[in-house]
């Protein structure tokens, strides 16, 4: 219940700065602009090349406004501040805490400029509403894609127990995300070693299986090929195996935890 | 008059050293701040590689040729963000704490006074990158890197530093007047710059004349880079894009300046 509360908060702290809403918003469709103007001229020939990685593009970015993951943020400013010692001190587990508090951020930016974006993204750039059935494994496949983002962040904000100004590690994790969740150029795009390297590791997990569940094939009366639910028990396995690392990580850490000065 | 000049080289100098001395206090963090920035990039051009690896070239641009053109833009933001990002930031700051006030009573034009307000060194990672990039490049260009070329490239390369440098000024300006104009700027303006990443000829007509005339960054990059390596895909005469960028580049910092410094003026008038 208490958990419920912080993530109500987390949704109510969303709509406060709105201007920020509209000027996300405003971000993300220059890029989805850019981003078709570039594939546009890669694939001209190849309308259906096109089509897929416009769509894609565009997939990419609504995630992307959507998975607003801070926690792991506060988290290891209140490590580097000491501040920690009292958020230790409430009446919850804190790992979970900051857990609640993103998913009430995602709810909100899912219900402002996620559903704002996608809208827009029909009516602008023509993008492909997915069948039902892959709109719902879609849906389950992005909330999977932020627990996962939300535990590879939060095991690089713990560093920061350990190496003091580890923050800075937050901005680099950005960039591998980047680079290897398939955000901008998916796997099949790469070079053989890079892809390796991408299949092995939970980053395609957050955006480029997820993507692919919304652009994928359907078929049938739900509408949905059944591959895609092999995607979802993929990621639950990434989930599970993460989420016992932060948390062993996690108790360690805090009973090694000295704060120092007071 | 010469020694007031020697005297304020002389107090910059003692400032940046003392900044640098203060920075180096938090080591890991300094250096992990450039370090961020050369991997940002990095794998920027990677990306750029695994595109001309599958597609050739992005029209007719191929791998090195994409290369200077992102290095165009990317050194260029970085050198004058080095003197200005931070600066114009805290103009922002101070305005809205109403500590400016503090900056006019310095004996100091204030302008000069705020960019002696450093803060941020990781902008050297694009300016490391950058030097290196262009190396690499230049070896695998057929243009030859002579004497000439260097003074060309330098040129250009200042009128791309003036363009970028002014919008960051005109922003900070705006700060004046209107509470988080930054945060607007930074989605206005920066998200503008997205566009050339690319060849601005993937884009129509309408957005390559607003890249052209409204919003100048073309001539940060492809513009020149056209007329450095002989090409020309552009709808503009060849010595346009040959010098536009630094005439326009002069012409812009000079009216940025003159506006921050009316900024300025106003301020004065309203406080207190």
């Amino acid at each position: 219940m208490k958990y419920i509360k912080i993530m109500k908060l987390g949704i109510k702290r969303v709509f406060v700065y709105r201007t920020g809403i509209l000027l996300s918003l405003f971000s993300s469709l220059v890029s989805i602009f850019i981003l078709q103007k570039f594939w546009h001229a890669l694939y001209g020939e190849n309308q259906a090349q096109y089509l897929y990685m416009a769509n894609y593009a565009i997939v990419a970015q609504i995630l992307g406004i959507v998975y607003q993951v801070r926690s792991p943020n506060t988290l290891s400013s209140r490590i580097g501040t000491g501040a920690i010692s009292v958020e230790l001190l409430r009446p919850w587990e804190y790992i979970n805490a900051l857990l609640f508090e993103d998913l009430g951020a995602i709810i909100g930016h899912l219900l402002s400029s996620g559903m704002i974006l996608f809208v827009t993204s029909v009516f602008l750039f023509n993008m492909q509403i997915p069948s039902a059935g892959n709109s719902i494994l879609f849906l389950a496949s992005a909330f999977l894609g932020f627990l996962l983002l939300f535990l590879v962040k939060t095991l690089v904000a713990m560093a920061c127990f350990w190496i003091v100004e580890a923050s800075s590690l937050l901005i680099l994790i950005n960039v591998v995300i980047n680079l290897l969740s398939g955000q901008f150029l998916p796997t099949w795009l790469m070079p053989e070693w890079l892809e390796k390297v991408m299949n092995a590791l939970p980053f395609i997990w957050i955006y480029q299986k997820p993507i692919s569940v919304f652009i994928g094939e359907a078929s049938g009366a739900i509408g949905f090929e059944t591959q895609y639910v092999q995607i979802l028990l993929l990621q639950l396995g990434w989930i599970a195996a993460l989420y016992i690392l932060v948390l062993w990580i996690w108790r360690v850490a805090v009973s090694k935890l000295s704060v120092q000065g007071g | 008059m010469r020694s007031n000049i020697k005297s304020r080289i002389r107090l910059f100098a003692e400032l940046w050293r003392m900044l640098l001395r203060s920075k180096a206090e938090y080591r890991f963090n300094f250096f992990m701040e450039i370090f961020i920035n050369i991997f940002t990039y990095v794998v920027t051009y990677l990306q750029i590689w695994v595109i001309v690896r599958n597609f050739g070239d992005i029209q007719g641009w191929d791998f090195y040729e994409l290369m200077l053109l992102y290095n165009f833009n990317l050194f260029s933001y970085g050198f004058s963000c080095m003197i200005l990002y931070h600066p114009m930031r805290e103009v922002e700051n101070l305005v809205n704490n109403g500590n400016f006030d503090g900056v006019l009573m310095k004996p100091m034009n204030p302008f000069v006074y705020m960019l002696l307000r450093q803060g941020y060194f990781g902008f050297w990672g694009h300016i490391i990158l950058g030097i290196i990039v262009f190396i690499i490049v230049f070896q695998h260009l057929a243009l030859p890197f002579t004497f000439g070329v260097f003074l060309d490239l330098l040129g250009k390369m200042i009128g791309a530093i003036l363009i970028q440098g002014s919008v960051m000024i005109f922003t900070g300006a705006l700060s004046f007047k209107f509470i988080r104009a930054l945060a607007v700027m930074d989605v206005c303006i920066y998200r503008i710059r997205d566009f050339i990443n690319y060849p601005i000829s993937i884009y129509s007509t309408g957005i390559q004349i607003f890249l052209t005339i409204i919003i100048p960054y073309g001539f940060v990059n492809f513009y020149p880079v056209e007329a450095l390596i002989g090409k020309q895909t552009n709808f503009l005469p060849l010595w346009v894009a040959d010098i536009g960028g630094i005439v326009i580049g002069v012409i812009l910092i000079v009216l940025s300046y003159r506006f921050f410094i009316r900024y300025v003026n106003k301020y004065q008038s309203t406080g207190s």
